[in-house]
């Protein structure tokens, strides 16, 4: 028996081991640059007003600043990732890369909108597309620049399903808000998925070829490797493993660059950028923090004048 | 010993379940049918080329992926003509933006492609879902379509409590097969596509 059990053993350590690599992947860009924020905090503007005939605002906040602190420091002791949420009442912005990171609720259309607002008839947005996150970022140094989560409420309904457990189930098809922006988060910070569907398969951030999508067996198919969830999932509203150990990894704690000027790094970037106007908000201890570095780095640059 | 046993098993499988993907952009998963419902054209193509540039006004890169059709399967469009797809994403100069469940086109290859709208400014059904490669399998010599390239999405199951059943079909298959039973798709009069999500109800039973 004792035999038995050893070689049961063996069999999980080899099942073990033989199975693809789970590491993390992160998006790179054209330049091979993988995608990164350069400073300390992510500042993430959500605009509320559009979806409060669907969900309280409270609850939308409450969502939001969950999917955020999921991915952030408070969450997570060995990062140094701060991603910011903060709300306003300004008319909702578009997704463009202007050096603001918006969280809006598309509720009259579902489309990409031009610069006065109407639909770009050469530009279509797929109806089945819950969610959408745009992430800018430098060719050259893969610093992120811009990101924007648009959430589709023109076509889908949105809700808390832990606060209203009875829209769960058969029949339901309300999707939950935090559940779908803590995967959009994972982009916001420049995450890729870990598996893939056509070859060559990218490497990990352990240098393994990620696992194929499409040859996995049915029973991972139904496991959280494949990357899918039904109506009603409120699972991924927490970390697993390799989203934890991604952002302690792309932002350990060590390296904290201590600074929350965003394009600090980067010259091509949008650090003094005012692009979009500034939309009225309750950040004023992030706009305080910025204040202060820059004040202090005028006094500086006198200094060493 | 055996329970022990049943014990080591559970918490390896539960460690080796444990490790989850990064998360991605949520698109609704679409079969067969509802593709070719909502597709204006359904063809073999081979990408002819993949262009980005920045839109009018300046704000946002867009990519046009110029397509030459090789076999129509659903639509007018015959054997030689072009489509183009318009999309968001791309790079220009020292800026890359990303949409994250956007199709990647690369020149040269050869895929059959789910399309709505007109064949001048054209994009692909069910996103990522819409376009999957063709290629000949060394072992047969027969020609087979690839499952879709999700290109950073996550798919969802349309229906609630389906936890068992396929999202949709991952495996590859001949050519010849998906062609027939597209085509026999295309010329059933098909009851209207679902909506792509529930009607908009509030959990309070206001419609918006």
């Amino acid at each position: 028996m004792k035999r038995g059990a050893l070689m049961a053993a063996a069999a999980i350590a080899t099942l073990v081991a033989a199975r693809p690599a789970a590491g993390y992947v992160r998006y790179t860009s054209d330049g091979g640059k993988m995608f990164k924020w350069p400073q300390s905090c992510v500042v993430m503007q959500v605009f509320p007003e559009d979806l409060v005939g669907m969900m309280s605002r409270s609850e939308i906040m409450g969502a939001i600043e969950a999917s955020a602190g999921a991915w952030s420091k408070g969450s997570n002791s060995c990062t140094y990732l701060d991603i910011m949420v903060s709300s306003s009442d300004a008319a909702t912005p578009r997704a463009v890369n202007d050096g603001h990171n918006n969280v809006v609720f598309r509720t009259e259309t579902w489309c990409k909108l031009n610069a006065k607002n109407d639909c770009d008839p050469s530009v279509a947005y797929d109806a089945a597309a819950l969610a959408l996150t745009s992430v800018s970022a430098s060719t050259t140094s893969g610093i992120i620049r811009d990101a924007d989560i648009e959430v589709n409420a023109h076509h889908f309904s949105w809700t808390d399903l832990v606060m209203h457990p009875d829209l769960r189930g058969a029949g339901q098809s309300f999707h939950d808000l935090q559940n779908a922006v803590t995967h959009e988060m994972g982009h916001v910070i420049g995450l890729d998925h870990t598996c893939y569907l056509q070859p060559p398969a990218p490497l990990d951030d352990m240098n393994v070829p990620i696992p194929s999508c499409s040859s996995a067996s049915d029973a991972v198919l139904a496991t959280t490797m494949f990357p899918s969830a039904n109506p009603g999932d409120v699972d991924k509203r927490t970390l697993e493993a390799d989203d934890i150990r991604a952002v302690c990894e792309i932002y350990a704690v060590a390296a904290d660059p201590m600074t929350c000027a965003p394009g600090a790094d980067d010259p091509g970037g949008c650090g003094g950028c005012t692009t979009g106007g500034t939309p009225k908000t309750a950040l004023g201890g992030f706009g305080l923090l910025a204040a202060v570095a820059l004040a202090a780095r005028a006094k500086l640059r006198r200094r060493r004048r | 010993m055996r329970a022990s046993l049943r014990f080591s098993v559970a918490v390896s499988l539960l460690l080796i379940g444990a490790a989850a993907p990064a998360r991605a952009s949520l698109v609704l998963a679409l079969d067969l049918p509802t593709m070719v419902t909502r597709a204006d054209n359904v063809a073999v193509v081979d990408v002819v080329s993949v262009k980005a540039g920045w839109d009018a006004d300046h704000e946002q890169i867009l990519s046009t992926i110029d397509l030459v059709v090789v076999d129509s399967w659903k639509g007018s469009a015959a054997s030689g003509t072009h489509l183009t797809i318009v999309q968001p994403g791309g790079t220009v100069g020292d800026l890359t933006q990303t949409v994250h469940g956007m199709t990647r086109f690369v020149p040269g290859e050869r895929a059959v492609v789910f399309l709505t709208g007109r064949p001048e400014h054209a994009s692909v059904v069910g996103m990522a879902q819409g376009k999957r490669i063709v290629a000949r399998d060394a072992a047969t010599g027969r020609f087979v379509v690839h499952a879709p390239d999700k290109a950073g999405a996550t798919f969802i199951r349309s229906t609630p409590a389906s936890g068992s059943s396929p999202v949709f079909d991952l495996r590859a298959r001949p050519l010849d097969d998906l062609r027939a039973d597209v085509r026999a798709l295309a010329v059933t009069k098909a009851a209207p596509a679902p909506a792509p999500g529930a009607k908009p109800v509030t959990p309070n039973g206001r419609t918006r």
